[in-house]
């Protein structure tokens, strides 16, 4: 009873004794984000396309409720690890985050939601810690090329203007959306939208113009029965 | 890095600190397992099957996946590291 009694004890300081860096957890997070399209992987199949709605909407909804709850003072922050100074008094970055790609997976086609997730969790970090080493315009030439590559990657099955040309405004689109950042809105959801909303115009002239559109990136598993 | 601009959490607080390494492995590992699942995706119903090119996107995409991840995991990781030692 008394060595169950002192690992207890002992664990207790040990878990007492582990730090957190909030700057590394914060970047890890971002690029934890990218693993979220496994939603494209999911089967398509009738009762999966229901939770597809749904989950991804109350984890989202449970998000805000806490962000309210936080921001009320019911919730203590002592409770949120890794918010920023300017977090304090309004929603966190993470909700932002959450809500544009609920939106993505819900209103945008693959083609373009997973490019904007991919500049959101992978982009904006990279940005983020290029912008500590080199000068502005530096890196958001360098954003630019980054996000212009997950375009390319996205779209280099449609025909080859349609590539560069939904590459590019894409890219540009990332690079504003980062660049913003509002009381209500912040670049993590701008950083996603701004480049969906503009990819969507050229998504639907192409397919006015008979443009040959890209194909889906990823493929949904099959199920076995 | 940049601490000053975090807000202050009350480290003795267990329960912030149990969550947070409870979300670490997740952190880290989920996204190797999504990046791997994408590549192997590409070389088991493409490239095996001789369908290849319908299937590269994803294999670009677990490669970026994985870089990715990686580049951030290795300096978290090694905070983690870090502190523990402290």
């Amino acid at each position: 009873m008394v060595k169950v009694a002192e690992k207890i004890k002992n664990t207790r300081e040990k878990i007492n004794a582990v730090d957190f860096d909030a700057h590394w957890y914060r970047r890890a997070f971002h690029a934890f984000g990218a693993s979220l399209i496994f939603y494209y992987i999911l089967p398509d199949v009738d009762w999966i396309n229901v939770l597809k709605i749904w989950v991804p909407f109350f984890i989202v909804l449970f998000a805000i409720i806490l962000e309210i709850l936080r921001l009320s003072g019911k919730v203590s922050k002592d409770h949120f690890f890794g918010l920023r100074m300017y977090e304090e008094k309004r929603i966190g970055s993470y909700v932002f985050f959450a809500v544009g790609i609920l939106i993505l997976f819900d209103f945008f086609p693959q083609q373009i939601a997973i490019p904007c997730i991919l500049c959101a969790c992978l982009g904006d970090p990279v940005i983020g810690e290029l912008r500590h080493r080199f000068g502005m315009r530096h890196v958001y030439a360098f954003g630019f090329l980054l996000c212009m590559f997950f375009f390319v990657v996205a779209w280099y099955k449609s025909d080859i203007k349609l590539m560069l040309l939904a590459s590019v405004i894409g890219g540009v689109g990332a690079v504003v959306g980062e660049t913003k950042k509002f009381q209500w809105l912040d670049d993590d959801f701008m950083i996603q939208i701004v480049p969906a909303v503009l990819l969507l115009i050229v998504w639907v002239s192409a397919q006015h113009f008979g443009l040959g559109l890209p194909g889906p990136i990823v493929h949904p598993l099959e199920m076995p029965w | 890095m940049d601490s000053k601009e975090y807000l202050k959490t009350d480290h003795k607080n267990l329960r912030v600190i149990k969550t947070e390494i409870l979300f670490t492995p997740l952190l880290i590992v989920f996204p190797l397992i999504i990046a791997s699942y994408l590549i192997s995706d590409w070389y088991l119903r493409g490239y095996v099957q001789g369908n290849s090119s319908a299937f590269e996107g994803e294999l670009i995409l677990g490669i970026i996946i994985l870089i990715g991840n990686i580049m951030f995991d290795i300096p978290f990781v090694k905070s983690l590291i870090h502190y523990r030692k402290k």
